[in-house]
């Protein structure tokens, strides 16, 4: 089986001259997996998901969507396979959330069409989804960080991808947020979607992923099924600083200091 | 959270408000045609109008000409404004920023400066630097080594209305005072009166055209608003049609200013005013923007052109009425735009 997204011996540097935040690097992401890409902050994380989303180019190297180069994918069919929680985004206008949830359906409309019925039903169940639907006519810019970082995944989930990139998605969260987006995930998963994100956290990777890459100085440190990789060792050669893992309840928790 | 704030009306109470609005505008045009200084100042009476040659005339070669530009001329800054601000995700630019207006002041008073002030040759040089003006605002950004794309266009912009606008001042400083300086003014200062049929269809297709563009594209607006990767990662081009739609804008804007003269605050203020009743949704602001930026510019032609005996510069009364409507919406809550 071949994976739903390849990363094969990809370099890329922001700006020709520069040197490579990612120097070749190859990566499988198999279909119906979480996958949280772990490590420090700049390390490269969040160029790594806006390469998988075809947004940057890579220098060399080949980046594959279902074993075919990303940029050969017309814009729409991509907007179909693939949707982006960013970590934060800016919005001066004050759209309610039901409008910005439903520009996710741009990917399945014709240039010049507007959103109709089905549309705003499949909005609706995203908003729903995250929680927000008391909240369906209020303005995002009226909205908690956390909040707005909900609706930023129901956005996503509108576009109904099957690959979900998230960067940072439990950045603004509080603990609430964080068990309703993790429950989320598995969900989701469940029903057959692949995600990948990005996390600082090894709480928050233990409890949402299938599989780990942990990222140092724009390699691969380590890759593979959560219980193999997520591991003291690993984590403090990952992070530069000595780790423990404790284990409650079977869960598996980082102490550090 | 109970009760719904004021800018969720569903999508029929919107409708019905745009066609209220529609039919103000209707009125508005039919009104302005009766209204002037002949035969006395005030209202030419219908009846009057089937008997009378000379009204008949006035009302059909001068004034349905120069209501229909002031129509045009409403609704094109008033558009491009909402353009403007949606893509530039910032409620404080106006049509004229990329260096269109600068450049279109540069092109009109080089025109009266070298060739004297024939029409056509102004209009035609007008907006050809008012291209011009976004033409070198788009290299400029293009090469610029600062900031996303949308701060390298302001960037660019500010820059480019700054060196035409330098120009416009050297260009001032040699005109003859006599003769080209209140030429210029006048020009700066916006107008309609020398107005007729042929500065209308000179303008009328361009206008129309940019228009009905930037009418169709208007929910793509709302997605270009956004941070180019999340527009991309929705499957946009963010930087074609950003352009696109920034191009039509700037063509009805290059249009009506190269017949009109400078007008100013039109669209700056429409946009807020549209959103302000209809929300940020772009599917409902910008035809909202369409015609209360017409019923604008009709209403403030018509007083340009009968409150006094002389001809008052629209210019004057656009940043007037504009200035203080702006004053009187941000000193009330919730215009459209996130607090902060």
């Amino acid at each position: 089986m071949t994976a739903l997204l390849t990363f094969d011996d990809v370099t890329f540097g922001y700006g020709s001259g520069t040197r490579p935040v990612l120097q070749g690097l190859s990566l499988d992401i198999d279909g119906g997996t979480a996958t949280a890409i772990l490590g420090p902050n700049g390390v490269g994380k969040s160029t790594l998901l806006h390469l998988a989303l075809g947004w940057l180019r890579a220098r060399s190297g080949r980046i594959l969507l279902d074993g075919r180069p990303l940029n050969a994918y017309p814009r729409r069919q991509r907007g179909q396979s693939m949707a982006l929680v960013p970590q934060v985004e800016r919005t001066p206008f004050d759209y309610s959330i039901l409008d910005y949830v439903l520009l996710a359906r741009a990917p399945y409309l014709a240039p010049l069409a507007m959103p109709g019925a089905d549309d705003e039903r499949i909005a609706r169940e995203a908003i729903d989804e995250v929680g927000l639907g008391q909240l369906c006519n209020r303005a995002i810019t009226t909205l908690s960080g956390g909040e707005r970082q909900n609706a930023l995944v129901a956005r996503a989930l509108a576009q109904q991808p099957r690959l979900l990139l998230m960067d940072e998605p439990t950045s603004h969260l509080d603990l609430a947020h964080k068990v309703r987006l993790v429950q989320l995930v598995r969900d989701r998963l469940a029903r057959g979607m692949t995600v990948l994100l990005t996390t600082h956290e090894p709480d928050v990777a233990a409890a949402i992923a299938t599989h780990l890459v942990l990222m140092r100085d724009g390699q691969v440190c380590g890759s593979g099924p959560l219980a193999e990789v997520f591991t003291a060792d690993n984590l403090s050669a990952t992070y530069g600083v000595p780790v423990q893992i404790a284990r409650v309840d079977g869960r598996q928790a980082v102490l550090w200091t | 959270m109970s009760t719904p704030p004021a800018w969720s009306w569903g999508a029929t109470t919107a409708t019905r408000k745009l066609a209220l609005i529609a039919a103000l505008l209707g009125v508005a045009v039919a009104m302005s045609l009766l209204i002037g200084r002949y035969p006395s100042p005030g209202i030419i009476a219908p009846d009057r109008l089937a008997t009378d040659d000379l009204a008949q005339r006035i009302v059909f070669n001068l004034r349905l000409p120069r209501i229909l530009v002031a129509l045009a001329l409403g609704m094109s800054l008033s558009a491009a404004g909402a353009v403007f601000q949606q893509i530039f995700a910032n409620p404080l630019v106006d049509p004229g920023f990329l260096g269109v207006s600068q450049g279109a002041a540069f092109g009109a008073s080089l025109a009266i400066i070298c060739w004297g002030s024939t029409a056509w040759l102004v209009q035609a040089s007008a907006a050809l630097f008012a291209f011009a003006g976004l033409g070198f605002s788009y290299l400029l950004a293009r090469r610029a080594r600062f900031g996303g794309s949308v701060l390298r266009l302001v960037f660019a912009g500010i820059a480019v209305s700054a060196l035409f606008s330098a120009g416009v001042g050297a260009l001032k400083y040699m005109a003859d005072p006599l003769s080209q300086l209140p030429e210029i003014t006048f020009w700066l200062l916006g107008g309609l009166a020398s107005i007729t049929w042929p500065q209308f269809w000179s303008i009328a297709p361009v206008v129309f055209v940019s228009l009905f563009v930037v009418y169709r594209m208007r929910w793509r607006l709302n997605l270009l608003s956004l941070d180019d990767s999340t527009a991309f990662s929705m499957g946009a081009a963010p930087g074609r049609e950003r352009a696109l739609l920034l191009s039509a804008g700037v063509a009805a804007t290059a249009a009506v200013v190269s017949v009109c003269g400078m007008v100013g605050w039109v669209g700056l203020i429409v946009p807020h005013i549209a959103r302000r009743l209809f929300g940020a949704d772009a599917r409902y602001a910008v035809p909202a923007a369409l015609l209360i930026g017409g019923l604008f510019g009709v209403l403030c032609d018509d007083i340009a052109r009968t409150l006094l005996a002389g001809e008052i510069p629209i210019g004057i009364l656009t940043s007037l009425i504009g200035a203080l409507f702006f004053i009187v919406i941000f000193m009330t809550y919730g215009h459209g735009v996130e607090q902060r």
